[in-house]
């Protein structure tokens, strides 16, 4: 079957350079004088690092960049050899390989697999237990220092004052784990332009986002957004941050002036619950495209990632990055609910799709629950389907396509009801 | 299918791995048992796996789609379906019309599918035609705990090692299958009538462990491996009367 031609935003394919131009820097910061800090969970630590001249190496998104890239089976297989089971999290067994990756095999191997050892580790905690024990692995591993940022559970609106300050208090101390590690003080004004660097560009991203979503057929595909997290985590709090961003939100801004979809058709709008499914990313791209369906939001393009804005002051960048660290992640099923039924509102959206990670128990924990309440409350149906976010032999197209084309009929068929009466 | 809704002929073939040449056999079988050639089909709709692989049909539908149409047309008051085949299971609410309101399936593995039942059969030595029957001749089922073809026959060589007559066993295995089945159902929400499609539907003992399990009975089409087929062909039926400016139903 012929993929119909999809309309990608020109400005994302910067985002490419931007992410091996990064790795490239990461892999040379030791020979450069750089400390090297592996880090997992949120990016919400980044501005602190790139404010101390602090390399990083972001573990979730290695994975997922791996997987994006099909290069993730061998660093599995490292971590398999090393003992870890095939039912963890692949993101963990993905970053572990390149942790355990042989000595012996590191001549002529792709560079992609050799990352410089850290020097300390550090992950911001959404409540995910493996994360923890996959720190802590990594921590015994390369024997280094460990420090753990942790976002309480927020179980209803007025508790996530309580959960920005406690954060808030965890961010300070980190900037004092960091000076120690450094032997250096932190430029605070230096953090502040970090941040106002990270309030712009991700006004902008937020901004552009905002407005596909809201115009019907929507500019953008899904796919896209997921490309777009690279120039979060690669880019944030520098200027070029801020251009990639800029000049997403413009080409966004320009196509929706001109009603330009990203599809030849959109006859489908969905919400993406869940995790991306990395190693599948051209598929679904390509079945979607061809049944017309769009994902117009998801939960991890748009409600992570520094998804606040209005809640970054440059001034006070401690409590910036709090606020920004009470995410959709952190919600209670009611809260998620409530934000999903917003988006699909505010969207039109016409049905869910959620990704079943079969390697992560936090993320699809609550989603029998956020389904139903969705559909009951909006009346639009929605559908489950297994994959994993990084390990690919989780993931059965044929069967994943059965259900995504049942949904869509499913969503026709109320449509031409709409239309007939 | 005529105009009329009737169906005229219908044939099951063993396809193996998915392949077209076997849904051309089953074609032209189906047309020497309906008397008919093959100028005089207008409209093909293909459904299941492989339902693209198929290039002969017009149009192709999901199975989904197509046993609730079948199934609805069958018996217009039926709400939910449980169609289990040899490679996956599903459970299709239907709204008053007929139309998929939700629907979930089994996960990637073979658990609650026909293929369980298959690799339990090999594993015990006994015909599959013959498993269901067994089943319902057992007075003390087994407990088998997995749901994965794999664990699972491991777990009833445990068993027959402990000394559980095979009768047993494969009463427990039924159960297993049909706990699967229910856990399902009531996820998407148990509305009667119950109808259950698919090979599996053939299996007596299979119908009744779930019969069972959910408190209710099920309600049976005398080929239940063609309801989906059926549903595929009234579709076809309405994309003919549509393109013939007739009114469409």
């Amino acid at each position: 079957m012929e993929a119909r031609e999809v309309k990608r935003l020109a400005s994302i394919s910067q985002i490419g350079k931007v992410t091996d131009a990064f790795y490239d820097e990461l892999r040379h910061a030791p020979e450069n004088g750089k400390k090297v800090a592996w880090c997992g969970g949120y990016p919400t630590t980044f501005p602190i690092l790139r404010a101390m001249d602090i390399a990083y190496l972001f573990e979730d998104v290695y994975a997922a960049t791996a997987a994006a890239r099909h290069k993730e089976s061998k660093l599995q297989q490292v971590s398999a050899d090393a003992g870890y089971l095939p039912e963890i999290c692949s993101y963990a067994r993905t970053t572990l390989g390149a942790a355990y990756f042989p000595e012996a095999e590191k001549a002529g191997a792709d560079p992609y697999y050799l990352m410089p050892k850290p020097d300390f580790l550090i992950y911001a905690d959404i409540g995910c237990s493996m994360l923890t024990s996959w720190s802590d692995a990594g921590r015994r591993h390369f024997k280094t220092p460990m420090f753990a940022v942790v976002t309480p559970y927020v179980w209803t609106k007025a508790d996530e004052q309580d959960s920005i300050h406690d954060l808030t208090r965890q961010y300070g101390e980190l900037v004092t784990f960091l000076e120690d590690m450094t032997h250096r003080r932190l430029d605070w004004d230096r953090l502040r332009q970090v941040m106002a660097n990270v309030k712009e560009a991700i006004t902008y991203r937020i901004g552009a986002m905002e407005t596909a979503g809201r115009a019907v057929p929507s500019p953008v595909t899904f796919f896209d957004w997921a490309a777009s997290i690279g120039g979060v985590n690669y880019a944030i709090g520098t200027p070029l941050g801020v251009e990639l961003f800029r000049n997403i939100n413009t080409e966004v801004e320009q196509r929706v002036a001109r009603k330009e979809g990203a599809l030849p058709e959109e006859r489908v709008r969905l919400y993406w619950e869940g995790h991306m499914c990395w190693p599948y990313m051209r598929w679904w791209g390509d079945t979607l495209a061809d049944l017309g369906v769009n994902i117009i939001a998801a939960k991890y393009t748009h409600g992570h990632f520094f998804h606040r804005p209005d809640l970054i002051d440059p001034a006070k960048p401690l409590e910036s990055l709090a606020a920004n660290s009470v995410t959709h992640l952190s919600y209670s099923i009611d809260l998620l609910a409530e934000e999903i039924m917003r988006l699909c509102r505010d969207y039109s959206i016409d049905a869910i799709l959620c990704h079943y990670t079969r390697t992560c128990r936090i993320f699809p924990g609550p989603f029998f629950e956020v389904l139903d309440t969705v559909s009951r409350k909006l009346g639009i149906p929605g559908t489950f389907f297994e994959g994993d976010v990084a390990d690919a032999s989780f993931f059965a197209p044929e069967q994943a396509r059965t259900r995504v084309e049942a949904l869509v009929e499913t969503v026709l068929a109320r449509k031409a009801d709409v239309a007939q009466a | 299918m005529d105009g009329g809704q009737r169906v005229l002929a219908y044939s099951v073939v063993n396809q193996g791995l998915v392949n077209e040449e076997a849904a051309q056999n089953s074609l032209a079988e189906a047309i020497v048992r309906a008397g008919i050639s093959r100028e005089d089909i207008s409209t093909i709709v293909t459904t299941g796996y492989g339902r693209d692989l198929v290039k002969f049909g017009n149009r192709s539908i999901t199975e989904i789609t197509c046993h609730a149409a079948g199934a609805h047309h069958l018996r217009p008051e039926i709400r939910t379906i449980v169609d289990v085949g040899g490679q996956d299971s599903k459970v299709i609410a239907l709204d008053d019309r007929g139309r998929v309101a939700t629907f979930r399936m089994n996960d990637k593995c073979a658990a609650g599918t026909g293929r369980f039942l298959e690799v339990m059969a090999r594993a015990l030595g006994v015909e599959l035609a013959d498993f269901g029957r067994i089943a319902l001749q057992s007075q003390n089922p087994a407990p088998v705990s997995s749901f994965c073809a794999v664990f699972a026959e491991s777990e009833v060589v445990s068993l027959a090692a402990k000394g559980y007559p095979k009768i047993d066993i494969i009463g427990g295995i039924h159960q297993a299958i049909a706990r699967r089945l229910s856990s399902m159902v009531r996820a998407v929400g148990l509305r009667e009538p119950v109808a259950m499609t698919g090979g599996v539907a053939k299996n007596e003992g299979a119908v009744r462990a779930l019969e069972q399990a959910l408190g209710v009975e099920i309600v049976l089409h005398p080929e239940p491996q063609i309801v989906g087929a059926l549903g595929a062909a009234l579709f076809a039926l309405r994309s003919s009367a549509a393109s013939n400016g007739a009114a469409v139903r």
